[in-house]
């Protein structure tokens, strides 16, 4: 039950955090699971099929864009690398604070 | 030639049930993380077996994008095998092929094997393929049996074809056709028949068809001349 838990919660915040990443620089996709498990000390490791779906639906709703860029000469594919882009920030400013809102709330009521 | 990134991307994507256009999303992303390993170890040993893979995707695309969403399924494959083979597998209301002993599904692959399309040893299905075959569209190598029925021995259906012995609406064969409109060497025929030796099997005896049929087709195979004698024992003359 708690795995369920956890696996939702992380659910919850993946979007939050993918955009947040790029927000400081563009990264291609194995690069944005390294960095998540790095910064959360293994907590947010994510596998191929977590990661893939989160960056299909912020590219659908135009939240970042995704360049080619060729990097070593023995890839059959170049690096596909993911950007913010506008409305990607504003969106971004605007879970921030949807982010905090819920977090304090939320603390509040449970030391309640 | 394919590389085993692109064969392990193809497999992954094709259980998950989402559009063209997003599964060549994922198979394209799929084959280049597989390139940041710089592993000679197999896409498996890298990523997980590809029903895992596919199975984490699932789990985490918007449901919106994904492809009979509420359309109800249900699969089965039981424990018990034979030669490695799973005794009974059911795949139902999924794109996936059913391959078992007893294999049944929209697409099933068995001995015996029932679905929409099916191919096995005794196979029934909307378009059946085997060694007998029942179906809307059956197609067997002994018999065929079905709207639309071809056989290299015995068809029997509403249009029949075969080698041997054709029973049905319209029936063609090489050597003997029973039907209201009979092609083949030997006929039996209600309305209109083509062929050699034309029997009306209003009028004609039996006795006379089957002289024929002795003196025509000496060697003919003794379980298709069982049927004939069933047939014409089921007509009064």
């Amino acid at each position: 039950m708690l795995d369920n838990l956890q696996k939702q919660f992380k659910k919850g915040v993946l979007d939050l955090l993918v955009l947040d990443l790029l927000n400081h620089g563009d990264a291609y996709g194995y690069e944005i699971i390294s960095q998540l498990d790095k910064a959360s000390d293994g907590y947010y490791l994510m596998k191929e099929g977590s990661l893939y779906p989160v960056l299909y639906r912020l590219e659908d709703k135009n939240l970042i864009q995704n360049y080619r860029q060729a990097s070593e000469a023995d890839r059959a594919v170049p690096r596909k690398y993911y950007k913010i882009t506008e409305d990607g920030i504003q969106q971004l400013a605007l879970m921030k604070a949807e982010w905090q809102q819920f977090y304090q709330i939320t603390n509040h009521v449970l030391k309640g | 030639m394919k590389s085993a990134n692109q064969k392990y991307a193809e497999q992954v994507v094709a259980l998950i049930p989402v559009d063209r256009a997003y599964k060549n999303r994922i198979k394209e992303d799929i084959i280049s993380r597989l390139e940041e390993y710089h592993s000679s170890a197999s896409p498996e040993d890298l990523m997980g077996s590809t029903y895992e893979v596919a199975q984490e995707f699932i789990e985490n695309i918007e449901p919106s994008a994904l492809i009979n969403q509420g359309k109800k399924t249900f699969n089965y494959t039981s424990k018990a095998k034979i030669m490695g083979i799973p005794l009974i597998s059911i795949r139902v209301g999924k794109f996936e092929v059913a391959k078992g002993i007893i294999a049944i599904g929209n697409f099933s692959v068995g001995v015996i094997s029932i679905g929409a399309f099916s191919l096995g040893i005794f196979s029934l299905g909307g378009i059946g393929l085997g060694v007998i075959a029942f179906g809307g569209l059956a197609l067997g190598a002994i018999g065929a049996f079905g709207g639309v029925a071809a056989a290299y021995m015995l068809a029997i259906g509403g249009v029949a074809v075969a080698h041997n012995l054709a029973i049905g609406g319209v029936a063609i064969a090489t050597d003997i056709a029973i039907g209201d409109v009979a092609h083949a060497k030997l006929t039996a025929y209600m309305s209109e028949y083509k062929g050699e030796f034309g029997f009306n099997r209003l009028t004609d005896s039996a006795q006379l068809f089957t002289a024929q049929l002795n003196k025509s087709f000496p060697n003919f195979p003794k379980f298709l001349k069982r049927i004939l004698d069933i047939v014409y024992s089921s007509t009064t003359y």
